[in-house]
């Protein structure tokens, strides 16, 4: 990150990275709940997109790719599928930040809500569930939906906090 | 929160080459094989995810504590009385044997596993990790149930844990007969025009008829399926007839679900772990 980035930047960079990292920290204690629901948020996606907003393209890959990794060994999936469809998602996220990013709260949740769906989509897709394409679209959207809202709520609360 | 860009990064080109460094690294892990990938999974749930394992084993523990309590209380007393009936059959059995001068019977031995479903995004898992220190060393397939019935098969092992796939798994194929004995054929996961997962009973003859209701056990052909396991009961007829053979839907006598331990067999008898003996003189 830029080192003689001013104080407000940096504030930012502490909340985004706080509001990360507690998303992450609850994807990963109540997944067996998270995934019991069919509406319930994807927060390892949430936070995995607000990261990349914030990384370099190549770290956020790395990021995609470690999670991905450590959630297909919960899940008991194959950890390279996971692994590929995040990093991929985290890379695209991360390059996209300079094409359509805006200084826009409106941008960040349609960021998220696309971000979230497509992940989700391609995730069931490919795992070993195998649900059908409209079964798996209008679940993803479902949850990109409940993602949006609670990862924009996190974030709020963690900057409020802090600030 | 303001997200300003921090400007096009330098170093673009090593971005690039990290990821799809890390992108061959996923595909390698794509193409490992069903045992590898089960070391990779076992070191991270060993070491790093630990620590939210045993959390979720925590929640698990005291979500289910007081229904637990009920549930067994009712599974002992329904053991209870299966185990009288079942000693007195057991002396009948040696006694037959004896008089037609038979071989001692063979029973398989079962073993006591903690299971742990998988949990995959979009629909339920046809996967399951298993834990015991019974099956180090074992051969597979290793055949898993529960009291009710058939629940699935473990398909490889490293050390104490094992992979396996739930009778829901694509792969899944078991010889089946009646409980009477008369109809003989192969059971393999079906899924409804309406999404509902059931089995379909196939290989039936075509002059045979198997009625609504009747009970579907395992024949013991192949010898990873103990004899007389239950799997489910006839449904109906399925509207498809392949050739000769009729097929029929099944209602599964057990469906993945929440348990947590389950009964796996071992074909043969084993002197470790038994769980069903033969009973004394």
């Amino acid at each position: 990150m830029n080192r003689r980035a001013s104080d407000p930047q940096r504030q930012d960079v502490i909340v985004a990275t706080l509001a990360v990292v507690i998303l992450l920290l609850i994807h990963f204690l109540f997944r067996p709940s998270l995934t019991t629901f069919s509406a319930a948020p994807d927060l390892l996606i949430g936070g995995l997109l607000l990261a990349a907003l914030r990384l370099r393209a190549g770290h956020a890959a790395a990021l995609g790719f470690g999670l991905g990794v450590l959630d297909a060994a919960m899940a008991l999936e194959n950890p390279g599928t996971y692994g590929l469809i995040l990093l991929i998602i985290a890379f695209a996220a991360a390059r996209s930040r300079d094409l359509l990013f805006a200084d826009a709260r409106f941008f960040v949740g349609v960021y998220l809500l696309a971000g979230t769906w497509l992940t989700r989509t391609a995730l069931a897709l490919l795992g070993t569930a195998s649900p059908g394409i409209l079964e798996a679209l209008g679940s993803a959207l479902v949850t990109a939906v409940v993602t949006t809202i609670v990862c924009a709520t996190i974030e709020s609360l963690t900057s409020s906090a802090l600030r | 929160m303001h997200y300003t860009t921090i400007g096009r990064p330098g170093g673009q080109r090593r971005d690039l080459v990290v990821t799809v460094v890390l992108a061959g690294c996923a595909l390698v892990l794509m193409g490992l094989g069903p045992e590898s990938t089960l070391t990779v999974t076992r070191a991270l749930r060993s070491t790093v995810l630990r620590p939210f394992l045993a959390t979720h084993d925590v929640f698990r523990a005291r979500a289910g504590l007081v229904s637990h309590v009920e549930q067994l209380g009712r599974e002992r007393d329904s053991l209870a009385v299966q185990a009288q009936a079942s000693s007195s059959l057991q002396l009948e059995n040696r006694r037959l044997r004896s008089m037609l001068e038979l071989p001692v019977g063979e029973f398989g031995t079962y073993f006591i596993a903690e299971l742990i479903p998988g949990r995959p995004y979009g629909g339920e898992s046809s996967r399951f990790l298993l834990n015991t220190s019974a099956i180090e060393g074992l051969d597979t397939p290793l055949a898993i149930a529960t009291p009710a019935g058939l629940l699935g098969v473990v398909r490889t092992t490293t050390g104490s844990t094992g992979v396996g796939d739930y009778w829901t798994n694509p792969d899944f194929r078991a010889a089946v007969v009646t409980e009477d004995g008369i109809v003989t054929g192969i059971v393999r996961p079906f899924v409804t025009v309406d999404g509902e997962q059931l089995m379909l009973l196939e290989g039936v003859p075509f002059q045979t008829d198997v009625p609504t209701g009747t009970p579907i056990v395992t024949s013991g052909l192949g010898g990873i399926y103990p004899r007389g396991l239950s799997v489910g009961t006839v449904l109906a007829e399925f509207e498809e007839q392949l050739g000769w053979t009729h097929s029929y839907l099944v209602e599964p006598s057990v469906r993945p679900g929440q348990e947590s331990v389950v009964l796996g067999w071992l074909p043969g008898l084993v002197t470790d772990s038994v769980f069903v003996s033969e009973p004394g003189p």
